[in-house]
């Protein structure tokens, strides 16, 4: 019996059925009926969940579920560094957009990422970068007349 | 020799220049709007009457303003458009070339002081309400009831089908429940009126309150009738009765007086507080000018709306009289509408 | 009722009314194949351009460009994991994972060749239905409208995966999702539930963000990881073509054609949402498994994952179109945009449309039709070497399918909480993919779960307790019980290799 990440997962779960069923208090039974029928058996199933995963689960277990699975055909410590890289730049991609704009934001975003990750070539990287921002411009801002924000530096500064 | 004839070239050159002063007029002021882009921001997304009303607007405007710029509608959904009226508000520069549409129950939102609310509806730069929205109750054609007062004694109770609160499907027959008496029952949740008008051709539900733009197809249809009216009004429903007349005392008449009043300024479009004048009147001007385009109203017709122009100064003052409501009759209102 | 239908067909392919649909085609084309420009916003904007059409062209337009997004929007989903629509999530599932073997062209040509027959035979069940179309859908109310929704929520049972954890994790995630429903006002008295004092949840999680996270995301990290391109696996590194996909089609046609009347049937009935025709048709497919061995290769490559979803999502289009033409009642925004369309060129939906204007109807079905067989035959055209796209490295994929992520995400709202969403819920679909948790369930519990609470209502305040005995109710109950009943059959069944690996 050891305490694996996996558990991590359902406990959390746990904690929010929880959270959930505790904010029904005081809603009325047409409002809290719903959420109550529903955050019940979620929190008995994550705390069952929870339990068996405890024991761990070999390979029989792994085949049953119907989703795809990540590949395996890295060694796991570098699966690691690579799945934390690459939540860092979409995580920093977001940032971005957040501070300068989808506009400006794109070609930056391609360009490093290209460079920086890839390690493409100059020329790769920059052509590439240039073709994102040209068509996201013609289709996204010129065609379509999304609304796309300033980024929070330049509204900040007023 | 040589200086005469430079002499003559300058001559004539100066004088061509003179020419040309006097001739050609002066470069007077660009247009108002001469190319920029106008951008409407609609609390909603497409597919529902806001937008439609923007897009068709927007369509139309370029014409009428001066400069002729180009228009374009933005969709900024949420939180039934406090999200937008927030941004425009709050956000978005006073430069003129922003405008807003937004639901018009946002003015009783700050009245009943709803969460959420960044917003003055009195220090907007209002543009104003091209077209109106009238409420009806509408019940099916095969019931028995055809006068208002037969909803007082109708036995079983008239089942009406409602979306949810804060919306004139659900509202309107609230009070007239509650306050002039009639026996309905209201059965809310529905996703949205369209599928309460199924509700009804299936029977499930016997009738339906809502604007009567979206009610009249399926009345013309003959599927159902109409039996109440709100305070706003148009050719087609005149001669029907007014809930305020079907409530005897004043204070439950001012309540119902309050619910109906955003209906005349019923598509409220404004501009963010401290927009210019100069930008405001060419807006007043233009849409004054769009609803008596031909055209435009053979197209609004088509979508079903009623046109009927309210200029941004007496939207302002309707906005204030609303706001300006008495409490005790606002402590009424409360009770039965929140904008939670 | 046959001349009207041949002549409408006749209608359809005048020239004038051809190119217009032609037009449609080519719009819709983009639209269905890049995740964030949406068909509704899209027919939004091409509405006024229909103002000066006839009636015919004016449809032939708008339902050309409509029919077709569905169809590309799975094109994305099986390249690269992105959904191209919301519709077409449910491909993702065993699209990708083909694409992953090297398959992508013959997952391509599957979808699509599925697509087209799900469309003929959607229009052709509608052609047949329309004499009872009307007394079908006023027989369903709200009580069956309910449960509607419980049978898509058993549903869930099946897409858990097998075994006794299977299961334990498929309700798990299933609650979830109907947890994550209630986010928002309620339906009945409008108070705020879990909106953690932001506007922005006021109206609910929107489900295009969370699907575009959900799905793209760990599919995202998972290519970074790798270090290859998509196709990595592919034995050989050769590619399919795409007409083993084509023959694969014809091979399981009884299975499409069971997940084209499906997907019509979901659609006819307003109320339950297109979001789900995919997953029931996907469920389905799975159910179709012959034993326990086929069961597990779903999610891992099985065409018929490709098929099921492919012929339910065009079909059901077809089926969307009978509540907005004779009630006047939309069944998804799309639709909505289009009943304007019918008030622009001064039609009125109701039950004159089935008679006195059937033939306009009748082009209707037909325009789809023709649409989608454009459409995918246009499509063939280069779907080889769309394929090909999956030979390229990943690190050069991988920004721009980022992009892609995040303008979908955005591009519903408008607003950047979008992507947010879109992060949290990536993260989320990476963690539960690590620990082998299964998300279909939490996606039909998302979609289901507000039918299922709002319906749930109006029955019990409208019937009181009658409603339970009402005779489709009880048909559907029967129905839930067979579903789950199946689905756990199927579960007792575990694979001997434990066993066989120990013994040796």
């Amino acid at each position: 019996m050891q305490l694996r990440p996996q558990s991590a997962l359902a406990i959390g779960v746990a904690v929010l059925a929880a959270w959930a069923l505790i904010e029904t208090r005081g809603w009325s039974i047409q409002t809290a009926l719903y959420p109550r029928v529903v955050a019940t058996p979620l929190l008995a199933l994550a705390l069952i969940e929870t339990l068996l995963s405890f024991r761990g689960e070999g390979p029989t277990e792994a085949a049953q579920t119907m989703d795809f699975s990540l590949s395996t055909s890295v060694t796991p410590g570098l699966a690691q560094r690579r799945t934390v890289t690459a939540f860092v730049w979409l995580a920093g991609f977001f940032m971005i957009v957040v501070l300068l704009g989808f506009s400006r934001a794109i070609p930056l975003f391609v360009f490093a990422y290209l460079k920086g990750q890839g390690k493409e070539s100059w020329t790769v990287s920059i052509v590439l970068a240039a073709l994102a921002w040209l068509v996201f411009s013609l289709l996204f801002v010129r065609l379509l007349h999304l609304p796309f924000a300033e980024g929070l530096l330049w509204t900040l500064g007023k | 020799m040589f200086a005469v004839r430079v002499w003559a070239a300058s001559l004539i050159i100066v004088a061509l220049v003179l020419v040309a002063l006097l001739v050609v007029p002066g470069q007077s002021q660009q247009p108002l709007f001469a190319g920029k882009t106008v951008t409407i921001i609609v609390g909603y997304n497409p597919g529902g009457g806001y937008d439609l009303v923007a897009r068709l607007i927007a369509r139309y405007l370029p014409k009428y303003l001066p400069g002729n710029p180009a228009v374009v509608v933005q969709n900024m959904p949420g939180a039934n458009s406090i999200i937008a009226a927030n941004h425009v508000y709050t956000v978005a520069k006073p430069d003129g070339l922003t405008i807003a549409a937004f639901n018009r129950n946002l003015i009783l939102g700050q009245l009943v002081k709803a969460p959420g609310i960044r917003f003055d509806m009195t220090r907007f730069a209002w543009v104003g309400s091209p077209a109106s929205e009238t409420t009806v109750l509408t019940i099916r054609s095969d019931l028995p009831y055809r006068a208002a007062t037969d909803l007082l004694k109708a036995d079983p109770a008239v089942i009406v089908g409602a979306t949810g609160p804060g919306a004139s499907t659900y509202d309107f027959p609230l009070l007239l429940k509650a306050l002039a008496k009639f026996n309905l029952r209201i059965i809310s949740g529905y996703p949205s009126s369209a599928d309460i008008m199924l509700a009804v051709e299936r029977k499930e539900v016997d009738g339906r309150a809502g604007s009567y733009s979206s009610t009249k197809p399926f009345i013309e249809r003959g599927l159902v009738r109409s039996i109440v009216r709100g305070r706003a009004s148009v050719p087609d429903i005149a001669q029907l009765p007014m809930d305020e007349d079907l409530v005897p005392d004043a204070r439950s008449k001012a309540v119902m007086r309050l619910r109906s009043a955003p209906e005349i300024i019923g598509r409220p479009f404004v501009a963010p507080p401290g927009t210019s004048e100069e930008y405001i009147r060419a807006y007043w001007d233009a849409f004054t000018k769009v609803a008596q385009d031909k055209e435009f109203l053979v197209e609004a017709d088509k979508a079903g709306l009623e046109i009927n122009y309210v200029r941004g100064d007496q939207a302002l003052k309707i906005s204030r009289d609303v706001l300006g409501a008495a409490p005790d009759i606002v402590k009424v209102f409360t009770q039965f509408f929140s904008f939670n | 009722m046959l001349e009207t239908f041949l002549q409408a067909l006749l209608e359809v392919l005048r020239w004038d009314a051809l190119s217009f649909m032609l037009i449609g085609v080519v719009v819709g084309f983009w639209v269905g194949l890049l995740p964030g420009i949406g068909g509704a916003t899209t027919l939004a904007l091409m509405l006024p351009f229909v103002y000066r059409m006839a009636p015919v062209q004016a449809f032939a337009f708008l339902l050309g460009m409509h029919s077709v997004v569905s169809t590309t929007g799975e094109i994305t989903s099986i390249l690269f994991g992105i959904p191209g629509e919301a519709t077409t999530v449910a491909t993702i599932l065993d699209g990708h994972a083909m694409a992953k073997n090297g398959q992508a062209g013959r997952a391509l040509g599957a979808s699509l060749t599925s697509s087209l027959i799900g469309a003929v035979v959607g229009a052709a069940a509608l052609a047949l239905a329309i004499p009872i179309v009307r007394p079908l859908v006023l027989t369903f109310g709200s009580p069956e409208f309910f449960m509607l929704a419980i049978v898509g929520i058993a549903f869930i049972a099946s897409l858990s995966g097998r075994g006794p954890r299977g299961l334990v994790r498929g309700f798990l995630t299933g609650c979830l999702g109907l947890l994550l429903a209630a986010v928002g006002q309620d339906p009945q008295q409008g108070i705020q539930r879990y909106t953690l004092q932001q506007l922005y949840l006021w109206n609910g999680l929107d489900l295009v963000p969370v699907l575009v996270g959900f799905f793209a995301i760990p599919e995202i990290i998972d290519l970074a990881v790798r270090g290859t391109a998509i196709a990595a696996d592919a034995p050989l590194g050769r590619l399919s073509q795409v007409r083993d996909g084509v023959i694969d089609a014809f091979r399981h046609i009884w299975l499409i054609i069971r997940c084209s009347l499906i997907g019509t049937y979901i659609g006819i009935i307003p109320g339950v949402g297109g979001g789900v025709a995919q997953w029931i048709a996907y469920a389905h497919a799975v159910q179709s498994a012959k034993t326990p061995a086929e069961r597990d290769g779903f999610g891992k490559g099985d065409v018929r994952g490709v098929l099921g979803p492919g012929a339910a999502v065009n079909s059901k289009e077809g089926g969307a179109l009978i509540p907005t033409i004779a009630f006047g009642v939309p069944g998804s925004s799309a639709m909505a945009i289009l009943l304007g369309g019918f008030f622009v060129v001064g039609l009125v939906p109701g039950p004159d449309m089935l008679t006195k204007h059937l033939d306009v109807t009748m082009s209707m079905v037909w325009t789809i039709v023709v649409a989608n067989i454009i459409a995918v035959v246009a499509s063939f055209v280069f779907l080889n070497r769309l394929a090909r796209l999956t030979n390229i490295r990943g690190a050069l994929l991988i920004p721009f399918l980022a992009l892609l992520t995040f303008l979908g995400a955005y591009t519903s709202n408008n607003s950047l909480n979008d992507i947010l969403v879109a992060l949290v819920f990536g993260s989320l679909g990476y963690l539960m993919v690590r620990y082998r948790w299964p998300r279909a369930p939490l996606v039909l519990g998302l979609v289901l779960g507000e039918v299922a609470e709002r319906y749930l209502w109006i029955s019990v305040a409208r019937y009181g307790s009658a409603w339970l005995a009402r005779p489709i109710v009880v048909l559907l109950i029967l129905l839930v019980v067979g579903v789950i009943g199946s689905s756990l059959r199927q579960q007792r069944t575990l694979p001997k290799r434990q066993g066989a690996a120990g013994a040796t």
